[in-house]
């Protein structure tokens, strides 16, 4: 097992991705940037989603419970309107960091009860959660502005350039930071606890206690993606946040881009942003979301381990050619 | 006084009874086996020993009871378990599967990895490589191996031989002989009487969750139902 702090050797492909990064703003057009911008949230979503049903195995459909929860509360103590009574209206810095609370106890207090049972028993109940809060934010129209959420929130920054900085650094940070988790002992009990869960008990190791960690780590992070993402739109609502195209996004990106990776996800998010906006004016509606499905099965099918799969095979065979052949512990 | 003592042990999954009345010892240092056949309660009786199941009766490990400890706070007592059928983490390389491992014990990792590698030299020369490339006989020395690196007083082999072949079970066989050498306490649980017979010193055979004989091989050996039941002669 790698050590928490690892060599500077293992930083050099986050530290190349920063470079690119800083340097696309320079060189490509504000549109270019706003893809960028979504690109980077789906990432954060799916980084968020990976940590959970990536590394334990406990696959989520509710995870836009999370991402909305956060939303929500930062957008309706940030809103203008305030609550209906004795509108308080509070700076973005308190409601944020509120909202990310929220993410983590709501989702403490709903999903990880739901953690006890396993397989899709799991799926169902998260899926559950999340059509639940969705009649709530609609039924409580009062606070949420109902059907049509709530429009004209605060932003954090303005402009294409801002908000791509801010979200690629948000992403960057979220990243590095679940990437050195995923690294340490306790990320490979998570890989454990995915492949085996029994062997793992049988090991001494309390599994729910890992599985609880992995879920606040992907609440909190679930919960930042959310706040930034709802501050970046000015705008909430049930149709939005907790849509099932959402969902969708968010699991085919992790899927595509390599399950239990962290660095995956990256990937998958990019490629399902830049895909669905550049088929944009070539396919219609439901026949771009089948579109990006069918390269997404493909994808899957031919190479389970996703982009991350083949970028790994990519390096695995570059190094054996430099040591002039494959060696038998490459075999993956 | 015992080093592990178990005591009118009783199981029950809902209202059926996997184990019922079981009592027995293991001295320090020495080896017990417990032979039975499928659903005998072999697995049920480590696992209980482990604090997976809930059980009534006592169990004493090293002078203190384990009635309601989990299973964190057994191991950390040193007792160690290999599950049966070689259990490992299939996409993790062998040195990540040792670690995991040694997740509770993490003082001393390289000399127990040290130690696991002198007893599994094949353990060395894979380490890098991903468990699931591992042959049947491999994956059980990773399990066992895992167990090792907790430095346990007692290590309990879940079926060690299972669906091996007789020149991987010679191997198991040798490694289990260093660690009675190296004086661990071991309990084997196992259908394979031929390789319990060969290193316990004391057996017990277990059917339908209850012990119906015990002695050790020799005396064991006079039962003519034992005799073709187990022994196979």
């Amino acid at each position: 097992m790698v050590n928490w702090i690892t060599s500077v050797k293992s930083f050099r492909w986050w530290l190349v991705a920063i470079v690119v990064m800083m340097v696309l703003p320079f060189i490509v057009p504000p549109s270019f940037l706003r893809i960028c911008i979504m690109a980077n949230f789906m990432a954060i979503f799916a980084m968020s989603w990976d940590m959970m049903s990536g590394y334990t195995g406990y696959v989520s459909f509710g995870h836009p419970f999370l991402i909305g929860l956060a939303g929500y509360v930062s957008a309706m103590l940030s809103h203008q309107g305030g609550f209906q009574p004795p509108h308080i209206v509070l700076p973005l810095y308190v409601t944020m960091p509120l909202g990310i609370a929220a993410a983590v106890g709501g989702g403490m207090l709903f999903f990880l009860p739901s953690m006890r049972v396993r397989g899709p028993y799991f799926s169902l109940i998260s899926l559950a959660f999340l059509m639940i809060l969705s009649r709530i934010m609609i039924a409580a129209g009062a606070m949420t502005g109902g059907d049509r959420g709530l429009t004209s929130l605060p932003y954090l920054v303005t402009g294409a350039v801002n908000n791509y900085w801010l979200s690629t650094g948000i992403m960057f940070a979220v990243a590095i930071g679940l990437w050195l988790v995923a690294r340490s002992d306790v990320g490979h009990v998570l890989k454990a606890i995915r492949m085996d869960e029994d062997v793992v008990e049988s090991s001494g190791l309390s599994t729910y206690r890992f599985k609880r960690f992995a879920f606040i780590l992907s609440a909190i992070t679930a919960g930042i993606g959310g706040v930034f993402y709802t501050h970046y739109m000015g705008s909430i609502s049930p149709a939005g946040a907790f849509d099932y195209i959402f969902l969708l996004n968010i699991i085919v990106s992790t899927v595509v881009g390599g399950m239990g990776t962290i660095l995956g996800p990256i990937f998958g998010g990019y490629f399902i942003t830049f895909f669905t906006e550049s088929t944009r004016t070539l396919l219609e509606g439901a026949w771009r979301f089948m579109a990006y499905s069918l390269v997404a099965l493909a994808i899957v099918y031919f190479r389970p381990g996703g982009f991350y799969g083949i970028v790994h095979d990519i390096a695995a065979w570059f190094r054996a050619k430099r040591r002039g052949g494959l060696q038998y512990d490459q075999v993956t | 006084m015992a080093f592990l003592e178990v005591k009118d042990l009783e199981v029950y999954y809902g209202k059926a009874c996997a184990i019922s009345n079981v009592s027995f010892s293991i001295d320090e240092g020495k080896c017990v086996g417990i032979i039975g056949s499928n659903g005998a309660g072999k697995t049920t009786l480590l696992d209980s020993i482990l604090g997976i199941t809930n059980w009534r009766g006592e169990i004493i490990f090293n002078g203190n009871s384990l009635r309601k400890l989990p299973p964190r706070e057994i191991v950390k007592r040193k007792v160690g378990y290999a599950p049966e059928r070689g259990s490992i983490f299939p996409g993790m390389s062998v040195k990540d599967n040792l670690l995991v491992g040694a997740y509770l014990n993490r003082s001393n990792i390289d000399k127990n990895l040290a130690n696991v590698f002198e007893l599994f030299p094949r353990l060395e020369e894979r380490q890098g490589q991903q468990a699931d490339t591992l042959s049947g006989g491999e994956r059980q020395m990773l399990a066992l191996g895992r167990a090792f690196m907790l430095e346990p007083k007692l290590v309990m082999l879940d079926e060690p031989t299972l669906g091996l072949a007789p020149i991987v079970i010679g191997h198991i066989s040798e490694a289990v002989k260093s660690l009675k050498k190296t004086g661990f306490t071991i309990l084997i649980a196992e259908q394979n009487a031929s390789f319990t017979i060969e290193h316990a010193e004391m057996i017990h055979i277990l059917e339908r969750g209850a012990i119906t004989a015990s002695g050790t091989a020799e005396e064991l050996g006079k039962e003519e139902y034992i005799r073709e039941a187990y022994f196979g002669t």
